[in-house]
Order: C-alpha cells, then structure tokens, then sequence
C-alpha cells in the first residue's frame, strides 16, 4: 500500500485545509515538494481546491506555476479541469497523472476521450469529496454544493479513485470506511484520504484495505518519512 | 549531450528535471533537428499507444529513429517509450512499433493499472557491448537495489531471445518484462526519472 500526500494549492500558495471550510497558508509549492521528496513519500497529490468561482486568469497562472515543480516523486494534479482547452495547457506538466472532480458530475464524454488519449487510462484518477453526517453526499465543485451520490458517473473511466472525507479533513482521524460499502466500491481500487492519519498506525488490523493513504499536507507530519512508516504498512 | 525526443506527448519536464539533478547536458530535440551528434536519445512516453506512434510518424521521429537505430546511436525508451520498441502494441485496437526488440505489448491481467513501488534491482553488467562502449557513465556502481515507479496497463512481452529481459518483480505481472535491452537500445517499463534516489543512481549508471 502506498502512503501519499495531497497538497491544496492556489493562488501560488499551498494550504492546510480543516473541515472543507478553513484555509491556514503553508507556503510556497516548491518548498512543500521539497520536504516531501525528503521524506521519500510514495506520491504527491496537488489539488487547486477551486468552486465555481475559478476564472482563466487563475488557472493559467496556476499551470504557470506548477510547471516549474522539480520533484522526483511522482505527482498527480487536478482542481478546475473542466474542458478540453485546459487539459491541452497540461501536457507539458511534469506530472504522471490527473485528478478529475466534475467529470463524475456531468457527460464530457469528449473530456474524457481526450485525457485517456493524451494521458493514457492510467493517469485519469477519480476525486470523490464527501461527509457523511448522517447522509452520505458528495461535492459537486462546479456548483459548489453537497449533493446525492447518484447523480455521479463516470467512475468506470478512473483508474483509481480518491475519497476525500470533507469531515474530517485537517484531523487525525475520523475517515468514515463506511463509504467503500454505501458506494459499493473495490477498496484495491480508491485511495482514503481526510482523517487518516491515524489509519496508518492501525491499518493493519483493518478490515478495509485501499490501494493508498493520502495524509493531507504530510508535510506537517515528519513522522510519515519513508524511514517511519514503513514498518507501519 | 543528451537529446530528448519531443513529439508533443509525454512528460518532458520530469526528463529534463532528472538530467538536471544528474548534472547532464541535454537538449529538447524537435522534429526540425537531425538526431546525429547525441551520445543518448531518450523517448518518453506517456499516453495512449496509438497517438503516440501516430505522433511519432507525422513528426518525421520514426524514420529518423530507425535510421539512428541502425546507426549504432544508443536510444532509451521509458514506459511508453519502451513499448514501441516492440513488434506490436494491442492498446487501441493495435499499432505496429519499431520492432527494434521483438514481442508485443498486452494488456495487463489485472482489473485496473499496474500504479506503484516495486522492488527492482540492476547489474551493470547486463549491458550489450555497443552500449558500454559508447558509456560515459559517471557513477562507478555496478549493481543496484531498491524500488522503482510504475504506471501502465500494458506490459512489454518478450520473445526475442538475443535481448536481455528483466520481469517486473511482482507474483502477479512476472511474465511482464520491467527492463529490455539489446545492443543499442534500452526501455524502461517504470518511471526512473520518478523513481527517487534510485533513478538518478540508475542514469548516472547508463549514461
């Protein structure tokens, strides 16, 4: 199993997030990288956690940026991916892979044409945001609201998918497993993320094994260096 | 110097991050340039295998690699890059390679990508005559151990028996080749370049 990390970035800067509602700045992306690739983290996941509200001007200047990421990790990107034109700005990113959200909302069959044709199956991953508080509901980022898990689709088309818990995000804990089984998802094929950092301690007695753990912003957590947790998985 | 080929696909920033932290000149090479005067062409590929190998012919790439092939130029081929080299790729409903190695490329026996670490180890001593030949290599390692990138559905099924095979070091994907090797050509089915300390190790090794 791998251990990861997702990173929020925008507006050239780089974000703890708690609660899907409170931002705290960490900084700059390179540096953030940096520390990671220190760590010898599996993979890195950098995500623009963008609404409704992105504009053309913030993507650009985003992409401007994460094309002078220097990093020996491999590292997936998305947040914003809305379109054809923009995924043609991110075929020279030094990136493996690419993290789509609101393509499990909509039909953009051209979309995902065009990323498996550029990127090959593999690369397309799956972002799933959710809390369950007591109804499951997922983020649908275009609108910028919490809906029903039926109105996503699409997911055949992800190699792997990402459960983000919105709950829990920022915390040690709390990831709620119960979403493999409401979803009726393989666990070999999703990565948990939000309130996992404590999974990794037990994950070895859980019943539930996902393909990955992404901490968020593991840089904050030395103690996830390759040295550390590799005993744990 | 190093020319890296650019066909308009793959992840061509991640190549030239990986010279630069291996200290190696290299040069973005673009349909307009000739591939002579390299001492190493490198192919990345990222993508599906059938724009890749249409890319590589409207660019005017395949017939140039070809005659670099014969030539005796040494060319390294990563994950995508690698797999042309075959005979045959299944992906997309088939495409012809270079068949510089013969075999074809499968589709692998899994529900889904074959995305992470695996354990992976090289002897130099693998290489072919005309490759050490022509080393400049700056690390005097001979052999290497560790962990390796990978992120593909297809694999690389060897049935040339004069190239060298190395299989990927996993129970399920064991028939799939993670190394190929003969004379002047080289192929990665991992990523080296996002494969940490390891890969830059690696380059400094073929180099």
């Amino acid at each position: 199993m791998r251990l990861g990390s997702v990173i929020l970035f925008k507006n050239g800067y780089c974000y703890q997030s708690y609660g899907w509602n409170l931002f705290r700045p960490l900084g700059n992306l390179q540096n953030i990288i940096n520390h990671l690739d220190k760590y010898l983290i599996d993979d890195i996941t950098i995500i623009r956690p963008v609404r409704e509200d992105d504009s053309k001007t913030c993507f650009l200047r985003d992409i401007k940026e994460l094309r002078q990421v220097k990093s020996s990790t491999p590292i997936s990107f998305g947040g914003g991916i809305r379109n054809v034109n923009q995924l043609n700005l991110l075929t020279d990113l030094p990136f493996e892979r690419f993290v789509f959200s609101s393509i499990l909302f909509n039909n953009n069959n051209e979309l995902i044409d065009s990323a498996s044709k550029l990127f090959g199956k593999q690369a397309i991953v799956g972002l799933i945001p959710f809390k369950i508080s007591p109804d499951l509901s997922v983020f649908n980022s275009q609108i910028n609201k919490f809906v029903s898990i039926d109105q996503l689709k699409n997911l055949e088309f992800c190699d792997e998918i990402i459960l983000y818990d919105c709950k829990h995000e920022g915390f040690h804990s709390g990831f709620s497993k119960d979403i493999v089984e409401r979803m009726n998802l393989d666990p070999q094929n999703c990565i948990f993320s939000g309130g996992v950092v404590n999974l990794v301690n037990s994950i070895k007695k859980s019943s539930v094994l996902p393909k990955a753990l992404c901490i968020e912003n593991a840089v904050l957590h030395r103690e996830f260096s390759k040295s550390n947790y590799y005993e744990k998985l | 110097m190093v020319g890296i080929i650019d066909v308009g696909v793959g992840n061509i920033q991640s190549i030239k991050n990986w010279l630069d932290r291996c200290i190696v000149n290299w040069e973005i090479i673009d349909n307009s340039k000739s591939l002579e005067n390299y001492s190493l062409l490198i192919l990345p590929g990222v993508g599906s295998a059938k724009l890749f190998v249409e890319r590589l012919h409207t660019s005017g790439f395949f017939l140039k690699l070809i005659k670099a092939h014969s030539s005796g130029q040494r060319i390294l081929g990563i994950c995508l890059g690698a797999q042309v080299f075959m005979d045959h790729l299944e992906e997309g409903g088939g495409v012809d390679g270079f068949g510089f190695i013969k075999g074809t490329v499968t589709k692998l026996p899994l529900k889904d990508s074959n995305t992470g670490w695996l354990p992976f180890s090289f002897d130099r001593r693998i290489l072919s005559y005309n490759w050490y030949n022509n080393s400049k290599s700056s690390s005097r390692k001979i052999k290497l151990s560790g962990r390796v990138f990978y992120n593909h559905n297809y694999g690389l099924l060897l049935s040339d028996s004069s190239a060298f095979n190395q299989d990927i070091d996993s129970a399920t994907l064991s028939t799939f080749s993670s190394i190929i090797h003969k004379e002047n050509v080289f192929g990665f089915q991992f990523h080296p370049e996002k494969s940490q300390e390891l890969g830059e190790t690696l380059l400094k090794m073929l180099l």
